[in-house]
């Protein structure tokens, strides 16, 4: 793994210097798409705080997104609020979604924690329906404002803003905060009796990873100018956990990765066969099968591989 | 032994644990001075282990207090978590090694220092970029001769290295007493005497009082100041090793040979 882990920001830089070119070259509608495949990969990555450099495993993470979504879509749509006071709608629900979620799903670990996290998950998305009058019900909220409005435009804002969230998250993880998320992760009772609040430090890390999900939903729902409930179903966020082990979990780059090549490989199984969750899984089974570090675990074995034989 | 005027710096009085039927401690009291090493020994199940997680905080004692003295007096620390009975100056080791294995060495020693300073929600800087915690980090890998493993993953240490890593993680947290659960247990000879070396240079150049469980009696005779013989968590005898390991003779034909 040690290719991976010094040349990270290098794989970082290259791969966003690619994703600033490569729109020019691509119809309006595969931009469109690449631009979920952007959020996607900031959601992977925003997930991977909390599951890759944490060691937590989250089966609800669909629910921030959604709360960045949905509160962005209600400000802009049903309150008829500012840009900006719909942002700060949709971040205050994440916020106090994200405390009081993670407060009590972190009493436990493991599995346990995962069975809450869902189970919270699945309470929003039951909120989200019943609460037709402000969420629209299972039809969802329709003719959200897109600026700018042209694609292209559109796709370099969102380039803009996970680029920038996607390095910080880099960098959290190299300062005192994300060295503690990985003491954690690897041994939470010496990380303890160490001197370290080992519950304040998960739930710091929790409420970052909603963070990011919850930009990603702000920025998805202008994109896609309507937003349905599956958002908040828990299929969703099993794909936020299959993408991010997909790309990698060892690092941000893998999980980056992730996000980006899901969305094509979603898509590709859609247009190919009528059975493509099944295929999801298939690959998803051979992958965790035989590259059990992703597809970037894969790129670096041969790498390593050919520089041995030179 | 060495402690000039034997300044208490431990105490614990009348400690009990049960776990369901099994009397694991059973009224166990000791004193350490600064700068004595206080060796345990007994048979496996004689509650050794227990003990120190009574001291650390890990188990809470079903009766009996824990007391730690300081320059503010003494501090009961009694059922106390861990992470504040570390802050009070009392580190410890495991008896299997328990370190990160997925952060380097360095990283490894980093994180404890960083801890201790409280330092742990920072993110302003990288954590290798604080000058005052990289001089502890690197004077810590050169007192446990870390330096050639400097950069491996805990992953891929020897059991040896891990062991020296386990301890050099409470070390880097300045106590005034460390707790070691074993440290010589699966150490080859050379690893075992580097390992008494290197408690007793911790002794007399950082003024370190200790606690070892230890099995390897020459180890115990090398370092010990005071020597506790323990068995079904009571005490058998805690005197200085030379009358303990006399006495000690005399309780192992007493006991068909079971104790040491
Ligand atoms: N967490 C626990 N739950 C239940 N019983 C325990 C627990 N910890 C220890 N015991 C029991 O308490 C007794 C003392 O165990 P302890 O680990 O303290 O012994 P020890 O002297 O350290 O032995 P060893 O030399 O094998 O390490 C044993 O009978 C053990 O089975
Ligand atoms: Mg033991």
């Amino acid at each position: 793994m040690k290719i991976l882990r010094d040349n990270e920001l290098y794989s970082l830089v290259v791969l966003l210097m690619f994703l600033a070119v490569i729109p020019q070259f691509l119809s309006t509608y595969n931009v469109r798409l690449l631009s979920v495949g952007l959020l996607y990969g900031l959601a992977a990555v925003g997930f991977n705080i909390l599951y890759g450099y944490t060691g937590l495993i989250s089966f609800g993470h669909a629910m921030f997104w959604s709360a960045g979504a949905y509160g962005l879509a209600i400000g802009l749509v049903k309150l008829n609020l500012d840009p900006v006071l719909s942002i700060l709608l949709a971040f205050t629900l994440t916020f106090i979604i994200a405390v009081v979620t993670g407060y009590l799903s972190l009493k436990h670990t493991e599995i346990y924690f995962a069975m809450l996290t869902l189970a919270f998950a699945q309470l929003i998305y039951a909120l989200i329906i019943k609460l037709r009058d402000i969420t629209g019900g299972d039809e969802g909220i329709y003719g959200i404002p897109r600026f700018p409005p042209d694609i292209e435009q559109y796709y370099y804002l969102v380039y803009m803003i996970v680029a920038l969230l996607v390095l910080l998250a880099w960098w959290i993880v190299r300062t005192p905060l994300g060295l503690g998320f990985q003491a954690v992760r690897d041994n939470p009772y010496r990380a303890e009796a160490l001197g370290m609040d080992v519950r304040r430090v998960r739930l710091i890390s929790f409420v970052l990873s909603a963070f990011y999900l919850s930009v990603a939903g702000i920025l998805y729902a202008p994109l896609n100018r309507a937003i349905t409930p599956d958002i908040a179903f828990w299929t969703f966020s099993a794909i936020i956990v299959i993408m991010t082990i997909i790309g990698g979990s060892k690092n941000m780059f893998g999980a980056f990765i992730g996000g980006l090549i899901f969305i094509y490989i979603n898509t590709q199984a859609m247009n190919l066969t009528e059975f493509w969750q099944l295929t999801l899984g298939i690959i998803l089974a051979l992958l965790v099968y035989l590259a059990p570090y992703g597809v970037v675990g894969i790129f670096d074995r041969v790498v390593e591989y050919v520089r041995g034989r030179r | 032994m060495s402690g000039e005027g034997d300044k208490v710096v431990l105490g614990g009085v009348s400690l009990h644990k049960w776990f369901g039927n099994v009397h694991a401690v059973n009224n166990v009291s000791f004193t350490l001075s600064q700068g004595e090493i206080l060796s345990i020994v007994g048979p496996n199940g004689a509650g050794k282990t227990t003990l120190l997680n009574l001291v650390s905080g890990i188990i809470k004692p079903d009766d009996g207090r824990v007391y730690v003295y300081g320059e503010r007096g003494r501090i009961d620390i009694t059922g106390k978590p861990p992470y504040y009975i570390t802050f009070l100056g009392v580190g410890r080791s495991f008896q299997i090694p328990n370190i990160f294995d997925g952060l380097t060495v360095r990283d490894n020693i980093r994180f404890a220092v960083l801890a201790y300073k409280k330092r742990m929600t920072r993110f302003n800087r990288g954590y290798g970029f604080y000058e005052d915690v990289e001089e502890i980090v690197d004077n810590v890998v050169n007192i446990f001769r870390l330096e050639e493993v400097i950069d491996k993953y805990g992953s891929e240490l020897s059991h040896g290295e891990r062991k020296k890593l386990d301890i050099a993680l409470s070390f880097a947290q300045s106590p005034r007493v460390l707790l070691l659960d074993e440290p010589t247990s699966g150490l080859t000879y050379s690893e075992k005497l580097e390992m008494v070396d290197l408690i007793k240079s911790l002794r007399r150049e950082r003024n370190v009082s200790f606690i070892v469980v230890e099995h390897d009696l020459d180890v115990v005779r090398e370092v010990s100041d005071m020597l506790m013989v323990m068995y079904d968590g009571s005490v058998l005898a805690y005197d200085k090793p030379d009358v303990v390991i006399q006495m000690s003779e005399v309780i192992s034909a007493y006991l068909g040979g079971e104790v040491l």
